[in-house]
């Protein structure tokens, strides 16, 4: 195996000490996603209750960014003012949108009003007018598009969602290979294997003792064998091609500590090229020294421009220490890139929950977690909660009286 | 009827506190079971007594390296059943310090000689947590309170002190009938703050036929009546914050600097840690939350784990910490309580100051939902068929293959 997780940081992330929190606007959209996860119950939520559940989350988690999503946040009327009061909390404002709604006017409110980070989900299997039967590849001029308006807008960083279909798998490569050509312009890349709830009747599903019928979340099921892609097979493609790319940190799911359920290779670089990677030891340091400072730990610094003060890390970061003699080469050949700033920019794969045995492998140390009725759920799982009153619990039907099978079907599920 | 808590409870607001940074995979401690056989009896005790479980060292050699493929740890508890029933102990102890993982046993110490405790010292053992409680059917201890136990306690922090540079901790898991002992527990341990180094209170969990509940694993409802805590009795349910007050009967000035919370409620305090700076006369406070964090994310910069325990040659200097005052405002005002005492009884720098950590533990509770609120971060995990899963839930998965799902028999309204 390519990756050795005894040379990654595992992230000291839990539940009430997390870089992360949530805030759902709104359960409308504009497009409909395959393998989205949120339906339309309520439509858009009140201002003030929204306002309320930022504050219990910011509380509950302890967190550095809050992630505004839905639905569609850009269509939701008052999503300036949802930025504003988080940046005026003190946490960073970030947006999960489709980008369909944005206009320069649309932006320039949010930037006025402290949004950090724009994260746009793009991918060729969404079903946005225009850009159907695309190639994963041919929409990194979509990419451009969103990463130019950002670049223009100043001051707010620009991150983008792709989910990984098997049939998509191959296409990746083509994505880093624009990602590390804009390193100015874009800081984030999550590459998301796609995931759905089966429903080839290996397991039923139960929600408060009673047995529930999935049908009714019409998007999150499939029928179809495309729900087995793992991180590690978005990552083995990607080192297949750029064999120098290496992991520094990671989360582990909470039922089978193997998995990396969000493994994570930050890349430097500036303008003009890349040059390498940042070991475990720099993100270790960095997130340390930011909780002691700031007494939280932080999921994007506020300026992903970070100049070559970086490298002083080398110090103590082999992989930066490999990444800066790269960068030196670079000078040589090339002086004037003395002049250009350096960035970070981090290539994330994430497996979202799959079920193992009679359980749910979800992220350990999830940052995505949010305010539901007081509770702190994750915000994947947000629809079991609305429809069925709590996570559903999975039973894998024939289960046999023995224990020793019960593991074996876990197996089987990975 | 099960109640709620006995006893005041204390404000606590964990958003003061530091969360551990540990996770599921990279640890302060991992659990070994050599074996599940014991040699008594205790209450509320979470494994089975089963004489046939027993491990060759080949295959505990095997388990080791399993677990520490799955997880970084400082600090490894060889537990059970009962460590010292295992013919081969000396072994273990040394097969887990050749890994560079400080072996812990957790022992109740029947048996224990102060020429065994050297062997194992030689065979690299970093130290002791012994179970000494009034609810263990100890021979020629049955019958006696807490405080008389407080005896036996001497004798095991004697011999450890004696054969010199290990650990030495106590557990007792806590019963409504012997939580108004824990004060008195408190100041025998700081009393003996140079031989014992950690204290832990974990509440009793048992189930019994008043939780409201149907038992399922691995979809087929089964029961609970033959596991090992079951009850037929009624019980309070303790709590940590019970414990919590219960301790600052003796130290009316505890507080702790770090927890762990709930997997399903994360402001529970499932685990907490106080740590006293004291001489054996004098308490001058303690380590705030500040300096565990820079002691724990410090320990893993440089060794690359968290900390589980302190090494024993550092027993006795916790004056330097008064350097992490400079940081910590707890600190700072034992380091002026230090100071101010100093002042007047000069003799005082001279003499030896130790840190005594007081754990409390809440274990897995029954929410009205039947969800099960577990420790997030649990340091307990030990492996179970190439997986880890909490000590304390291993019974359900050697029994049913599934931990247990429990559904209310109502819907909660």
């Amino acid at each position: 195996m390519s990756v050795q997780r005894e040379q990654l940081y595992k992230f000291p992330w839990s539940k009430t000490d997390n870089p992360g929190g949530w805030i759902e606007v709104t359960d409308e959209c504009n497009l409909s996603c395959p393998g989205c996860y949120r339906h339309r119950l309520e439509g858009h939520r009140e201002l003030s209750q929204i306002k309320d559940d930022i504050v219990a989350c910011q509380k509950l988690t302890n967190c550095d960014r809050m992630g505004i999503a839905g639905g569609e946040p850009l269509i939701y009327p008052e999503i300036v003012e949802v930025v504003d009061y988080i940046a005026r909390l003190g946490m960073k404002p970030m947006l999960l949108t489709n980008g369909e709604n944005l206009s320069w006017e649309l932006g320039r409110a949010l930037r006025a009003a402290g949004l950090a980070k724009f994260h746009f989900h793009v991918d060729s299997g969404m079903p946005r007018p225009g850009w159907t039967g695309k190639t994963e590849a041919e929409m990194n001029v979509l990419r451009q598009k969103y990463a130019d308006l950002c670049w223009e807008l100043g001051r707010v960083q620009c991150g983008f969602n792709i989910t990984v279909f098997p049939r998509t798998l191959p296409d990746v490569p083509a994505v880093i290979e624009w990602a590390r050509a804009n390193m100015p312009k874009v800081h984030h890349l999550s590459l998301v294997a796609f995931r759905a709830i089966p429903l080839d009747g290996t397991y039923e599903f139960y929600a408060g003792g009673r047995k529930v019928d999935l049908r009714v979340l019409q998007h999150s099921v499939t029928d179809q064998g495309t729900i087995g892609l793992t991180s590690l097979d978005i990552f083995e493609t990607v080192r297949g091609h750029f064999g120098e790319f290496v992991p520094c940190a990671y989360l582990g799911g909470t039922s089978d500590p193997e998995s990396y359920k969000f493994l994570v290779g930050v890349q430097v670089g500036s303008r003009s090229g890349f040059d390498g990677f940042l070991g475990a030891k720099t993100v270790e340091i960095t997130q340390t020294a930011h909780h002691l400072w700031t007494g939280r730990y932080f999921d994007f610094l506020r300026f992903p421009e970070t100049g070559r003060r970086l490298f002083l890390l080398g110090l103590f970061d082999r992989e930066l220490r490999r990444t800066i003699v790269r960068y030196f080469a670079g000078v040589v050949r090339r002086p004037t890139r003395l002049l250009e700033p350096v960035y970070v920019q981090s290539v994330s794969f994430q497996q979202p929950n799959e079920i193992l045995g009679n359980e749910v492998n979800m992220c350990d140390g999830c940052m995505n977690a949010m305010v539901f009725r007081g509770r702190l759920i994750p915000s994947c799982r947000l629809d079991e909660y609305r429809l069925f009153g709590e996570a559903l619990r999975p039973i894998r039907k024939g289960g046999s009286p023995e224990g020793g099978s019960s593991d074996s079907a876990s197996e089987e599920g990975l | 009827m099960k109640k709620k808590g006995a006893g005041p409870l204390p404000p606590m607001n964990t958003r003061s506190l530091f969360r551990m940074p540990w996770t599921m995979a990279d640890n302060s401690l991992s659990w070994l079971e050599p074996s599940r056989k014991c040699n008594i009896s205790c209450d509320a005790c979470f494994a089975r007594n089963d004489p046939q479980s027993e491990k060759t060292v080949e295959q505990i050699e095997r388990d080791l390296d399993e677990l520490l493929g799955l997880r970084r740890c400082d600090a490894m508890l060889i537990a059970g059943g009962e460590p010292l029933t295992h013919p081969a102990i000396l072994e273990i102890i040394a097969m887990v310090k050749r890994r560079r993982v400080k072996p812990v046993l957790i022992t109740n110490g029947v048996g224990l000689t102060s020429e065994w405790i050297r062997e194992m010292k030689r065979a690299g053992l970093f130290g002791f947590t012994f179970h000494v409680d009034s609810h263990q059917a100890r021979p020629g201890w049955t019958g006696k309170t807490e405080r008389e136990l407080n005896e036996l306690r001497q004798t095991f922090a004697d011999m450890v002190y004696d054969a010199g540079g290990m650990i030495c901790g106590f557990n007792m898991t806590v019963f409504p009938d012997t939580l108004s002992y824990v004060p008195e527990i408190v100041v025998w341990a700081l009393r003996n703050v140079y031989k014992v180094q950690s204290y832990t209170f974990a509440a009793l969990r048992l189930v019994g036929p008043d939780l409201p509940f149907e038992y399922f694993a691995g979809g087929r409802p089964v029961t609970l009546e033959d596991t090992a805590y079951y009850t037929r009795e009624s019980y309070v349910d303790l709590t940590s914050r019970d414990i919590l007050a219960s301790i600052r009967k003796a130290i009316p000035d505890f507080e702790f600097c770090a927890y762990l919370g709930g997997t399903v409620l994360p402001h529970s305090l499932k685990w907490a840690v106080g740590s006293r700076i004291a001489s054996r006369t004098d308490g001058f406070g303690q380590l705030g939350p500040k300096a565990m964090e820079i002691i724990q994310a410090g320990h893993h910069l440089f060794k690359g784990r968290y900390m589980a325990f302190g090494n024993p040659k550092w027993n006795g200097r916790a004056k330097l910490l008064f350097l992490l005052g400079a940081f910590d405002p707890s600190l700072r005002r034992a380091a002026r309580a230090f100071i101010g005492k100093a002042v007047r009884h000069p003799s005082l720098i001279w003499k030896r100051l130790c840190v005594q950590s007081i754990s409390v533990v809440q274990p897995a509770d029954f929410l009205p939902s039947g969800e099960r609120d577990n420790c997030d971060g649990c340091p307990n995990k030990t492996l179970w068929q190439g997986r880890l899963v909490s000590a304390c839930l291993l019974e359900e998965y050697a029994k049913f293959g599934a931990p247990i799902t429990a559904v209310p028999r109502e819907i909660p309204g």
